[in-house]
């Protein structure tokens, strides 16, 4: 049974493999050096300890492979460029070269099955006298050639060709001897064509599924989802607070005022318990030449800047910007879109993004307000224009009017944290106002909001974070989960302010109900930011790539180990020294006469006396001539000339009258 | 009457197989070992013939025959004779013992000491026998079959290694076809048809078709050939001890005789084939191991005959 | 719910049986190719696996439709030999006539064993050595419990033959090696002639059904020959245990003739000497006689600790073949079974034939096996015990035989853990260093 493959086919196949995913030039001295292995005679002594190194060589470079393609191809931003899984398979049949080449360079010639299984392993070492085993590579390896090089992607006729042609070259000496090669040889082609419709309804196929699979559930899903926070509810922050994740990371800078509020998004409708986002499409915004660079709006000097680094889920989601941003710096991603409303939601992003932004400290640029923004519900109107009475706040100045809602809230409101409780929808801002009088920062600023409308202000719900908490370990500022915050933008003096009535406690309320294991969360955290970092880093200088030089000093010492291995030649075929003896009788006719029988397909077999052979084809009539030939030979007297010549005379008439008759034999008995 | 050696052979065929049915090949073979002056030892179950063939082929040749029946309690001197004093004369008369015949059967040759079967075994390999000092010489047609029930086992002590050497061919008669066993019912319905056997060679014819035996022409191709079956017995795989010299020369007897029972004057590989396995097969010993592998001696010559190329 | 499991192992290892049985060496690949094509090819827009996946998908259907027919006829015989041993390879042959009038080429010959699978008791039933090292999910499901089981039972691993060209109505005769891997009688079920399509991946088959059995003896370990102080007392045996009338032949002393005397027993010299006849007097001969003694009682089905049990026995057993001494060999199985050996090597054969189809016994306690050997003691000289625990019934035995004087020699064979507390005059052997073990003997 064959199991090593035909010459020249693992040679092939990587000049396959190297010529579909471009690595030709290294493919190029790869085959030569396989095939050189049967023509030198040289080969090494491996034992098994030499091939459980090798496969962990190979095993270590995959990994190291992996690690590193996975870290590389995170920059890439084309959404159909390779995968790391398929970049890595591509390289395998270089990765795995080493153990393929010592198993055609050792002298054993077939690697053992422990080197692969760490169980069979153990089971060698229990019992040592067991054989395992033993599996020759060259088959599989050529097919993980050919399996990498489809992983190249070239979608041209040349890959189906070359693996034609392969795939005929490895099946020839399979083929079963039984049938001639006119059977073998339309076969293959009748697979070929077959093959070859195939693959192409196959592909027509998934084309045609994954787009009626992408319709079906487009049809179902409407708009947004969520992750862009169309709608925001009381009680979304409170759960919210209920962490103590770290969202976000705020470099440190002088001059940062804190605490300091990141914005998310702003609304302008309520609607018991929610508010939402009206007419708030969201519309492209166009990068700078540089692609980093995205700029919405006209600048005011002074400009300030904010470094904010944030993850993003699967590359999309919502940024968090101080409230006067109108320019982000080093965003690393595809695409950023921006509503009226400031919330700006960005696309096939890393999955960690480091930016700056720049903005004019003293406020939202947002757009000048529209008439929802005065709007009070119906259903807490005669409420809030009770407590608006009551503050007197028909008359002032819009400023003036917010310093009066600020410093009602602050004399009568204490903070509580949220404990979980649903808000009615009737009456949770009753129940507030009215009531309780202490709520979270969601209740302190859906009532200012209304409050303010009431009284005439513009005003708008804010969602976003606040940042005011500093980490020695990590040596700047960090915004939990527990740190967001909603709070109030009114349109005072033409421009629109951060207007925060909560009790200023509420951070280290909150903190107090921190678990005890919080710092090492933080550790957690903060190691898994620095191997985030490190894995969606843009510059090159990562040690990725330095960590690909460390394994070539491995390589060397692996190599030369083995090469300081005994070198034992081939065992060279022992001739044999063949006594002469004499053998009388060679040139007997008869030999002709079983020379002609033999081509005719009743030749003797090996171990068969002839005696028994010519019983068995029935071929009496060479009984004589059978005596005659065995006295020639083995007889020492020998035959007198007068036999001799009549042994001669009888063989010519027996092959004469047996010339036609042999040829047209197939498989009957002769005469 | 002065018969040619293959009328011999057929003659004693034809009066053997008169009591004997079915059982042409092992005759046969038994007939070539007879003529070569070797000793025979038949290995078979029990019922299947052995005393009838060995008493068939003393009548035959109008010979003596004795049988002993080998017992654990048989003594050396039950053989070969013993020194008896007799009390008128006051003198030792020697009393011969079975051993002086022309052909002796011992029966079950297993089950006497290794004493008593060595002192059968020297005299075979002598020719003659001593007590106290004095050699009689045995008769010079002396042709001993020995049997073995290879079923018996307890009791019994294998002939030791050395001395199997000494039996120039090992054969089996086995149980006969179906036709044949009921062709011996019908024979020996009334009586046994060996009773009524009648000699239809002499002694001398017998000692004359040895001397032409023995003048058989083998080529040195075929002894050479002869020499490398045995050659390999001695190494090959499982084997403790192999076949010696006096195997390959036994070989080339029994081929001769083989050939003359043809009417050829030499000899063809044929015969050197169809004579190896009773020849060497049970002079060899497997290694234990082996042997509870299932190698046997008979299966390891087939084997070396498929090996070793025979000349054509 | 093991009913489930039991029924899907078994049909999946049907299933792999007649794959495998079906795939020629190529097709397995094609078939393994066939899989990863599938895993790698999945999305085809990413890579062009896809296309590999069709044209071997291809390969394989134009080679299973090829192989649907298969007119044949043939006729087979196999030359078995008497017996083979464990691990050691043995080789028979099979003879093969084509019937059909056609010479045939190409063909492979896969001679097939009888049924590997376990029955469902014994699934349940069954402890596979080590199974307590697996984790909770392997010994719920038990599919490692079944591979062991299935390994335990299938005698021997038989590669396929290439078939030389078969001339018609001639026999044909291939030699076939196998290497038996557990005692007990290999069974044959028959014999399958496969033609490999022209691609040569799938095969076509015809069976034919051929039962027969091998018997396997147990493996055998080398070691020294055991010396048991024991004394040669007056045991009655010897040659009398032939089914022959006769006295032996030791010849002790003379004495006067007696009428009735056989005329051999008469000393001439002594006669010629004396003036009456005089007559030699012979001594019967005695043997030593051993026991061994093999502990069967064990829970487990396909216990290994069992198996290394019996092959120490059968080792002990051929070390101790002397051509004067008797060897019995006891064991309890349905009943108590004394089985006596000795004289020559053709006893052992038949005693490891007893080794090698001996099976635990599960429903008798250790007293049966106590109270066969010392129902037997005055007969031994010695004593050799092979046992598979050290527990209070067996040190009993133990004791007794040495306070009746009976010199035992005590092997215990067992796990590691098992052997911790021995005594100093008791061997442990380990198992998986029985090698070890009894060459330091």
């Amino acid at each position: 049974m064959l199991v090593t493959p035909p010459p020249m086919l693992l040679g092939a196949a990587l000049l396959f493999w190297g010529w579909q995913t471009g690595f030709l030039f290294l493919a190029l001295p790869l085959a030569i050096l396989i095939e050189a292995a049967r023509a030198l005679t040289w080969r090494l002594e491996l034992s098994a300890t030499d091939f459980h190194r090798l496969t962990d060589l190979c095993t270590l470079l995959i990994v190291v492979s992996g690690v590193y393609l996975f870290s590389t191809t995170g920059t890439a931003r084309a959404a159909d460029g390779p995968r790391a899984m398929t970049l890595l398979f591509q390289w395998l049949p270089f990765l795995l070269f080493p153990l393929v080449a010592s198993q055609l360079y050792s002298t054993a010639g077939k690697v053992p099955l422990t080197a692969f299984f760490w169980a069979l392993r153990r089971q060698a070492a229990r019992a040592p006298e067991t054989r395992p085993g033993q599996v020759d590579l060259g088959y599989l390896y050529f097919a993980l050639c050919v399996l990498s090089a489809s992983a190249a992607n070239r979608r041209t006729l040349e890959f189906y060709a070359g693996l034609c042609v392969l795939a005929g070259w490895a099946l020839w000496p399979w083929r079963s001897r039984r049938f001639s090669p006119l059977w073998w040889v339309p076969m293959l082609g009748i697979a070929a064509v077959a093959g070859y419709g195939g693959h192409v309804v196959l592909h027509r196929f998934q084309q045609v599924a994954e787009q009626m699979v992408f319709d079906y559930i487009f049809s179902i899903v409407r708009g947004d989802v969520d992750p862009f926070r169309v709608t925001t509810a009381i009680g979304h922050l409170g759960r919210l607070k209920l962490s103590d994740r770290t969202v976000l990371r705020v470099e440190p800078r002088e001059g940062l005022h804190l605490p300091f509020l990141l914005r998310e998004a702003s609304y302008d409708v309520y609607n018991s318990p929610a508010w939402l986002a009206s007419g708030a499409a969201f519309t492209a915004v166009q990068p700078e030449a540089d692609g980093e660079t995205w700029r919405f709006g006209t600048g005011r000097s002074p400009v300030e800047r904010v470094t904010v680094s944030a993850y993003l889920n699967r590359g999309r989601g919502v940024l968090t910007l101080p409230g006067g941003a109108f320019e982000i710096d080093r965003l690393a991603v595809v695409g950023v879109h921006r509503n009226r409303l400031g919330a700006v939601k960005v696309e096939e992003g890393l999955g960690l993004v480091t930016y700056t932004a720049l903005f004019a400290p003293d406020g939202p640029l947002d757009g000048p307000p529209i008439e929802p923004d005065l709007r009070v519900p119906p259903r807490e109107a005669a409420l809030l224009s009770r407590v608006a009475m009551d503050l007197s706040l028909a008359g002032g100045s819009p400023a003036e009017k917010v310093e009066t809602v600020a410093a009602y809230f602050r004399r009568n409101f204490k903070y509580s944290t949220w404990k979980g409780e649903r808000p009615r929808k009737e009456s949770a801002l009753e129940e507030f106002l009215l009531n309780s009088r202490a709520g979270h920062c969601e209740y302190f600023a859906t009532a200012t909001t209304l409050l303010l409308r009431a009284a005439g202000v513009p005003a708008r719900y804010a969602v976003g974070f606040s940042v005011q908490e500093w980490s020695r370990l990590e040596q700047r500022y960090i915004v939990r989960a527990r740190h967001a915050h909603s709070w109030t933008l009114a349109y005072v003096h033409g421009a629109w302010r951060d207007v925060d009535t909560t009790p200023p406690v509420w951070a280290e309320t909150e903190q107090s109900e921190s678990s005890l294991l919080e710092p090492v969360h933080d550790l957690w955290s903060f190691a898994t930011f620095l191997f985030s970092r490190w894995r969606w880093s843009e510059d090159d200088s990562g040690i990725g790539r330095h960590a690909a030089w460390l394994l070539i000093p491995l390589v060397l010492l692996l190599v030369w180990r083995l090469y300081s291995r005994r070198r034992v030649g081939r065992e060279a075929a022992a001739s044999r020294a063949t006594v002469a003896v004499a053998r009388p009788g060679q040139d007997s006719e008869f030999y002709l006469i079983a020379d002609r029988l033999r081509t005719a397909g009743l030749g003797r077999q090996a171990a068969e006396p002839p005696s028994e052979w010519i019983e068995r084809i029935h071929a009496r009539e060479l009984g004589p001539i059978l005596d005659l030939h065995y006295r020639y030979r083995f007889d020492p007297a020998g035959l007198d000339p007068t036999e001799r010549s009549l042994l001669r005379a009888q063989s010519e008439a027996w092959l004469r009258d047996h010339a036609q008759e042999a040829q047209a034999v197939g498989g009957r008995g002769v005469g | 009457m002065s018969l040619q050696p293959s009328e011999v052979f057929h003659t004693l065929t034809q009066n053997v197989e008169t009591v004997m049915r079915g059982q042409s090949g092992a005759i046969r073979r038994l007939l070539a070992a007879f003529a070569s002056g070797g000793h025979v030892l038949l290995e078979d179950y029990p019922g299947t013939g052995k005393t009838t063939l060995a008493k068939a082929l003393a009548r035959s040749i109008g010979g003596r025959f004795k049988r002993i029946q080998f017992t654990p309690d048989l003594l050396p001197s039950d053989i070969l004779g013993v020194s008896v004093f007799d009390q008128r004369d006051h003198a030792f008369h020697f009393h011969e013992g079975p051993v002086f015949t022309n052909v002796l059967l011992a029966d079950e040759i297993n089950r006497a000491s290794p004493r008593t079967q060595s002192a059968l075994l020297e005299a075979m390999a002598e020719g003659q026998v001593s007590v106290e000092g004095t050699s009689y010489r045995l008769a010079e047609l002396f042709f001993v079959i020995a049997t073995q029930n290879p079923v018996e086992f307890r009791g019994t002590y294998p002939l030791p290694e050395a001395q199997m050497d000494r039996f120039a061919v090992q054969l089996s008669l086995g149980y006969v076809a179906p036709e044949d066993e009921v062709a011996i019912l019908s024979a020996q319905a009334q009586r046994h048809p060996i009773d009524t056997l009648a000699p239809c060679v002499s002694i001398d014819d017998v000692l004359v078709v040895r001397r032409r035996a023995a003048a058989v022409r083998m080529s040195d191709e075929l002894k050479r050939y002869a020499v490398d079956v045995v050659r390999a017995t001695r190494g090959a795989n499982g084997v403790q001890l192999g076949a010696s010299p006096r195997a390959s020369l036994a070989l080339m007897k029994a081929a001769q005789a083989l050939a003359l029972s043809e009417g050829r004057e030499f000899v063809i590989p044929e015969d050197v084939r169809e004579m190896a396995v009773p020849v060497i097969a049970h002079r060899m010993v497997v290694e234990p191991q082996a042997r509870f592998a299932g190698v046997t001696t008979a299966g390891l010559v087939e084997e070396i005959l498929a090996k070793v190329p025979m000349p054509s | 719910m093991k009913r489930l499991l039991f029924r899907w192992f078994n049909s999946f290892s049907a299933f792999q049986y007649r794959l495998d049985r079906r795939c020629t060496r190529a097709g397995s690949l094609a078939l393994g190719v066939l899989g990863a094509a599938v895993v790698i090819g999945l999305d085809t827009n990413r890579t062009v696996g896809y296309q590999v996946l069709t044209l071997v998908l291809a390969l394989v259907v134009l080679s299973a439709a090829s192989s649907l027919v298969f007119r044949g006829r043939f006729a087979a015989r196999r030359i078995l030999p008497r017996f083979a041993s464990v691990g050691v390879p043995v080789t028979y042959r099979v003879a093969i006539a084509n019937q059909t009038g056609r010479r045939q080429a190409g063909l492979v010959l896969l001679d097939e064993l009888s049924d590997p699978r376990p029955s469902f008791e014994e699934f349940v039933t069954a402890r596979e050595p080590g199974e307590e090292r697996r984790n909770w999910f392997d010994r719920q499901v038990g599919y490692p419990r079944w591979a062991w089981l299935v390994s335990q039972k299938r005698g021997a691993v038989i590669p396929p033959r290439p078939l030389p060209p078969l001339d018609p109505v001639v026999e044909t005769e291939v030699m076939v090696e196998i290497t038996p891997l557990r005692r007990g009688h290999l069974r044959f079920k028959g014999v399958t002639i496969a033609r490999p399509d022209p691609l040569g991946l799938i095969q076509a088959l015809k069976s034919i059904a051929l039962p027969q059995s091998l018997l396997v003896l147990p493996k055998r370990y080398p070691m020294a020959e055991i010396r048991i102080a024991g004394t040669r007392k007056y045991q009655p045996g010897g040659v009398a245990l032939a089914s022959t009338v006769g006295d032996s032949e030791e010849f002790v002393s003379l004495r006067d003739y007696r009428a009735g005397d056989p005329m051999r027993r008469i000393h001439w010299k002594s006669f010629a000497r004396v003036g009456r006849p005089v007559v030699k007097e012979y001594l019967d001969e005695f043997f030593v006689r051993h026991a061994l003694v093999l502990d069967t009682f064990t829970t487990h089905l396909g216990d290994p600790v069992f198996e290394e049990a019996v092959s120490v026995a059968a080792s002990i057993a051929i070390s101790m073949q002397t051509q004067e001494s008797l060897l019995d060999l006891m064991f309890v199985g349905p009943e108590a079974y004394c089985f006596t050996a000795g004289r020559g090597v053709a006893h052992t054969e038949q005693l490891l034939e007893v080794l090698a189809c001996v099976g635990p016994c599960q429903d008798k306690p250790f007293r049966s096996l106590h109270h066969a050997v010392i129902d037997r003691h005055d007969l031994l000289s010695g004593c050799v015990c092979v046992l598979l625990a050290w527990d209070d019934a067996r040190q009993e035995l133990v004791r007794h035989l040495e306070a009746l004087g009976t010199p035992t020699r005590v092997f215990v064979v067992g796990e590691r853990a098992t052997l911790d507390r021995l005594p100093g005059d008791v061997h442990g052997l380990e198992v998986g260093r029985i090698a070890e073990g009894l060459a330091c003997l």
